[in-house]
């Protein structure tokens, strides 16, 4: 019985260990161990023994049933782990990947995309107007007649006496006007031209116009239009201020402030130490554009606005210099 | 414009700490830009209380004095004989900045420590004493360690207002003192001297027999001269000094300074000849005659054209009119007697001047933008009192006015119910009308549907009904007007087609790895001119800017190349060698004086550089070429819907391209959607850019129109596909274009797709040949093909290819 155990556990051992995979050691086990397993076979003669020799024939079976089981139990394991081994020994997972270089879009196209999407769900459509304009879209139309001081808020690029660089999107308003009856709702983004350059005017910037012109539109509305974009495009709990200034095209116009997004409105450089920062023009349309472009007055009132949009881009990413928008240098364009 | 509030407060009573004053200013339209406190440095300076003096051990003059300022002692070193145990004196801490820029630091005084400064007057510079530090009278509110500018009340504070265009008024003392009576609703001081009126009737008179005429009174409604004797021409006295530099303008002499105390006080530009200079002695008020000139007091002579406004004597212009004085009539250390000038002129007359001899004043910054037609003798009278004050004199016969058109009143009405309406707010008409007398509007009637009232002669800006709506709004404040959302109809229209085309243009860009440029629309002519462009290439007819900031910014772009080039050149500087990039944007060319030039936008993309990066321990280090730009068109192409298309080699009108190395891109329908080539390198040169660059030049409108916006659903295929490859050798004069062409018409139904898998010319192939791998891929959409079917209609190809490009396979 001893040499028949022995022989058990030699053949049964060698098998577990030249065994190549999982199925292979089930086959062992079903043959040891198994109902009618060579070592379930033994355990089950162990009755028709000598009393006196079944306790260690019984020992000795039961220690080789787990030493058997054991051994099946490492093997799986160790044939687990051969189904792993590298194809190449000494991978260093810590080497860069092969990154592909990003696309980007410009900063100042990702911010307006973004302006125009916050108003494009207000029921504002896109349009788009001619970059060099005539004196009387820029200027006449929007009541700036000429020799007016109010055309020195604007430093412009003449063509010739009556051809110009448009020094503002606000003559998209008067074409669109001109094309369609109210009610109206539009936004005009686009690039505009002054004659000023320093670090915080480029010769050539952009920026996004807006109107609404509708029977019963109030100040009060261009006040809840305007809270909500910049709550949208800035943070949610961004203090918003009306106050008034002058634009010839509205009246009542005001310029629309931020709290400064630098010092939270302690005061810091960033906002000239008053806490606040010019975000927007906007206003009521004043009756004299109207007029101008054939819209009754008493039926309609309405709202413009206007927004640069690298002012908001700055803000938005803390860039200091406006003039880095222009340069193009590929270390600038891909941090956005 | 700079209101010092000390002055400020001289017209109007109003108690508000100055940065309330400055907040309340902004929120109702004169937008304080900066506040300056007159005193800047003077902060750390403290009223201390002398406990104990004690003589230094190693100089004999000074003194150890052991300061209180409430909490703490000090420490001080002083030198001043008045110096004494229990005087409240004025202790300079450190941090404390005196005239010229002193800053008071801790210091070692022959070794003893001293914590500050104990300082006189002078030393303060809010006064003359110089003899000694000041010593305090004890009184209310002089207290050790209270600032010594707030304990005197001396703190004053220069308001940075920004003056918009439509507020002239607001150009003044006055306009500003005026606004805080507005906003506070309290009244100006009367019975002193803030009430500017015509004082006709006081210095009615005797003439002082200079006769005055005004040829044309549309550009001169109104002329008024004073003449005064026995002015003594010399420095101005401090306080005078004081108020106006604060104000931004430089002291010259007590009569030349009266003036323009005068301007910033009530905003009415006045002028003084010295009137023994002046020929006749007579003024007359004309356009300038053919040739004149004048030498203006800043010493430049001026050529007057024939529509300049000038003042002049019997013989020759002695001012240019609201703009600057004459140099020969100048006030000088000489003069005696003066005549005053205080005047109203046209505001567009004043501003042609202005603009033509670039010349903008005070003066003329006011009058252009339009001073008070009835403030003309309050401020006139105003400045004979204050020379006499500060220059000795007196007025000689009355005051001359020529007023040939007197100002009439203009009257303005409004219906309360359209400013609520227009507004969004619900105020009574009593409560309109109250805020509108604020603002000096004096009603004629006030009723539920209407308030009539009329405007002061000084609010040139108030017209129509909405300029009253717009003081209502200001007054009774934009932040008491509701934030609601607007009720409006749906506005159904579409946006522009090009908006939704564009976007995804960019977007695929970027996805392929492109990034997008911004540059400026002007380039320099010689941009231009080195692209080499022929004679009558709409590219040169260049839109050309009259008043450009600089030679390279003078004309409009005509193509993006430029632009591009630009890009490239500023990163290579930079050391950004691998470049992909797109810009997408307006050219412009010219259509004759007069007209809009043609605005048209196109997309240009340029690559330089590996054409795999950012670089790594494992790219191939590969320079890219032609075809990895072209291979980004094709992504562009496939995306967008543009099928169809081919490329025709060389590109006549292009001359910036290689030889040889370029294509137009064109359409089905013949049209030219743009070109794509490597750019020549001559014109690299010109930008002094290492090549190859390539880029590629579209013409947006083109590519909008071959776009389809509409995607068809092929089926999955259920059937396997069966390829097979050849080689065939061509002549060079073969195009894969052509190859490939002629296989997808000539080919079966089932015949997927062909592609070229490989181009080689070397030793195994004849000089002129090359050999092109062609792999055709066949698939059913019903069966499964037959290994022996597909042979039979491959063969069959390929033999009409050998055929018809007179072929021969390679082995």
């Amino acid at each position: 019985m001893r040499d028949r155990l022995n022989k058990i556990k030699t053949q049964a051992l060698e098998a577990i260990e030249s065994s190549s995979c999982e199925e292979d050691l089930e086959d062992i086990r079903v043959k040891v161990l198994g109902r009618k397993g060579e070592l379930t076979m033994v355990l089950k003669a162990i009755g028709g023994l000598p009393p006196e020799e079944r306790p260690e024939v019984g020992q000795l079976a039961n220690r080789l049933k787990q030493e058997i089981e054991q051994s099946i139990k490492t093997r799986r394991n160790a044939l687990k782990d051969l189904h792993k081994r590298p194809r190449v020994e000494g991978l260093d997972l810590t080497l860069p990947g092969r990154r592909r270089q990003l696309g980007r879009l410009h900063p100042i196209t990702q911010v307006m995309g973004e302006i125009c999407y916050i108003f494009e769900r207000m029921g504002f459509t896109v349009v788009h107007g001619p970059e060099i304009e005539l004196d009387f879209y820029n200027f006449e139309a929007l009541n700036i007649p000429p020799d007016h001081p109010a055309r020195d808020m604007q430093d412009t690029f003449y063509i010739d006496d009556k051809v110009l660089l448009r020094t503002h999107t606000s003559p998209i308003q008067i074409r669109a006007m001109e094309r369609q009856e109210p009610p109206l709702r539009i936004i005009a983004p686009g690039k505009v031209y002054r004659c000023d350059s320093d670090i915080s005017h480029t010769p050539m910037f952009h920026q996004v116009e807006g109107l609404m012109v509708d029977r019963d539109i109030s100040f009060a509305g261009l006040k809840g239009v305007l809270t909500s974009f910049i709550q949208q495009i800035f943070d949610p709990d961004t203090p918003v201020r009306f106050r008034p200034s002058f634009f010839p095209f509205t009246e009542p116009s005001a310029e629309v402030d931020i709290q400064c997004v630098m010092c939270k409105g302690e005061g810091c450089r960033v906002c000239s130490h008053t806490g606040w920062l010019e975000v927007l023009g906007a206003g009521m349309v004043h009756p004299e554009v109207f007029r101008h472009v054939g819209y009754d007055t008493e039926e309609f009132t309405g709202f413009a606005f206007g927004l640069g949009i690298e002012r908001i881009a700055m803000l938005k990413f803390g860039i200091d210099d406006i003039r880095l928008f222009y340069d193009n240098d590929l270390y600038f364009l891909q941090q956005f | 414009m700079r209101i010092l509030t000390s002055w400020l407060k001289e017209f109007v009573p109003f108690k508000t700490p100055v940065k309330t004053l400055a907040e309340d200013l902004t929120m109702s339209g004169l937008e304080v830009e900066e506040m300056e406190s007159l005193h800047k440095g003077l902060d750390p300076v403290v009223i201390g209380h002398v406990e104990e003096i004690t003589p230094h051990p190693r100089a004999s003059r000074l003194k150890i004095c052991r300061v209180s300022v409430g909490e703490e002692e000090i420490q001080v070193i002083c030198g001043a004989p008045n110096v004494g145990k229990g005087q409240l004196v004025a202790l300079a801490r450190p941090g404390t900045v005196l005239g010229e820029g002193k800053v008071i630091r801790p210091a070692k005084i022959y070794g003893v420590r001293s914590g500050g400064m104990l300082c006189s007057e002078e030393e303060l510079g809010i006064g003359h004493d110089s003899k000694g530090i000041i010593v305090l009278d004890p009184g209310p509110g002089i207290e050790p360690g209270r600032p010594l500018i707030e304990a005197l009340g001396l703190d004053d504070w220069v308001l940075d207002i920004a003056v918009t265009a439509n507020r002239p008024d607001c150009l003044s003392i006055l306009g500003v003192a005026r606004e805080v009576s507005a906003i506070y609703d309290i009244p100006l001081y009367r019975g002193q001297r803030s009430e500017v009126r015509d004082q006709r009737s006081e210095i009615r008179g005797q003439r002082s027999e200079i006769p005055i005429s005004i040829e044309d009174p549309d550009l001169c409604r109104r002329y008024a001269a004073a003449v005064m004797e026995g002015v003594k021409v010399g420095p101005s006295p401090d306080w005078l000094v004081t108020r106006l530099e604060a104000s931004g303008i430089r002291s010259i002499n007590n009569v030349v300074d009266a003036t323009n105390y005068v301007l910033i006080e009530y905003g009415q530009p006045l002028h003084a000849f010295d009137l023994d200079s002046l020929i006749g002695p007579e003024i007359l008020v004309r356009t300038a005659r053919s040739g004149e000139n004048i030498t203006t007091l800043d010493g430049k002579e001026r050529k007057l054209r024939s529509d300049m406004l000038v003042i002049a004597d019997r013989e020759r212009p002695i001012a240019i009119a609201g703009v600057m004085g004459g140099a020969e009539t100048e006030v000088n250390a000489d003069t005696g007697r003066i005549l005053i000038e205080s005047a109203w002129f046209a505001p567009v007359q004043i501003r042609r001047t202005a603009k033509a001899l670039k010349l903008i004043t005070e003066a003329s910054y006011r009058f252009e933008r339009g001073v008070d037609p009835n403030g003309v003798l309050g401020s006139l009278y105003r400045v004979t009192e204050l020379i006499q004050q500060v220059s000795g004199g007196h007025l000689v016969g009355t005051i001359e006015d020529v007023y040939p058109v007197p100002y009439e009143a203009r009257h303005v009405s409004l219906r309360p119910q359209r400013a609520n309406r227009l507004l969004g707010i619900e105020i009574g008409s009593g409560e309109m009308a109250n805020l509108l007398k604020r603002v000096g509007i004096r009603p004629t009637h006030i009723g539920d549907k209407e308030i009539k009232g009329v405007v002061p002669s000084y609010r040139h800006d108030l017209k129509e009904e909405v300029d009253l709506i717009e003081e209502i709004a200001r007054l009774h404040g934009f932040s008491n007007i509701p934030t609601l959302a607007p009720r409006a109809r749906i506005v159904t229209q579409g946006p522009d087609p090009s908006q939704g085309l564009i976007h995804k243009i960019k977007n695929i860009l970027m996805a392929q790895g492109m990034t997008e440029a911004i540059s400026y629309s002007f380039v320099s002519p010689r941009d231009i001119e080195a692209l080499g462009l022929g004679r009558d290439d709409v590219r040169t007819r260049v839109v050309k800017i009259r008043n450009p900031l600089s030679d390279d910014q003078s004309v409009m772009r005509t193509t993006l190349i430029p632009s591009l080039m630009g890009v490239v050149a500023r990163n290579q500087a930079q050391r950004n060698l691998d470049l992909s990039l797109f810009e997408l944007g307006a050219v412009f060319h010219d259509m004759g004086p007069g007209k809009l030039p043609h605005e048209e936008q196109r997309l240009a993309l340029l690559c330089t550089g590996a054409r795999y990066y950012p670089e790594s321990w494992s790219w191939p280090r590969e320079q890219l070429d032609i075809f990895d730009l072209k291979g980004v068109l094709e992504g562009l192409f496939l995306a967008i819907g543009i099928s169809e298309w081919k490329t025709v080699p060389d590109t006549p009108d292009d001359p910036f391209y290689l030889l040889g190395s370029s294509a137009r891109i064109v359409w089905k329908d013949g049209s030219v959607l743009g070109t794509l080539g490597e750019v020549a390198t001559d014109v690299l040169d010109v930008w002094d850019i290492n090549g190859p660059v390539f880029v590629s030049d579209l013409s947006l409108n083109a590519i909008q129109e071959a776009a389809s916006r509409q995607i068809r659903f092929r089926p999955i295929p259920r059937y396997p596909a069966v390829e097979r490859d050849i080689a065939i050798i061509v002549s060079d004069q073969v195009s894969a274009q052509d190859l490939l062409n002629f296989i997808s018409i000539r080919g079966p139904k089932i015949l997927e797709w062909v592609q070229v898998f490989d181009v080689y010319r070397g030793k195994t192939i004849p000089e002129g040949s090359k050999s092109i791998g062609l792999r055709f891929r066949y698939r059913a959409p019903d069966h499964t093909l037959s290994d022996h079917g597909v042979s039979k209609i491959h063969n069959r190809l390929v033999r009409s290819v050998l055929q018809s490009y007179k072929a021969k396979l390679r082995e």
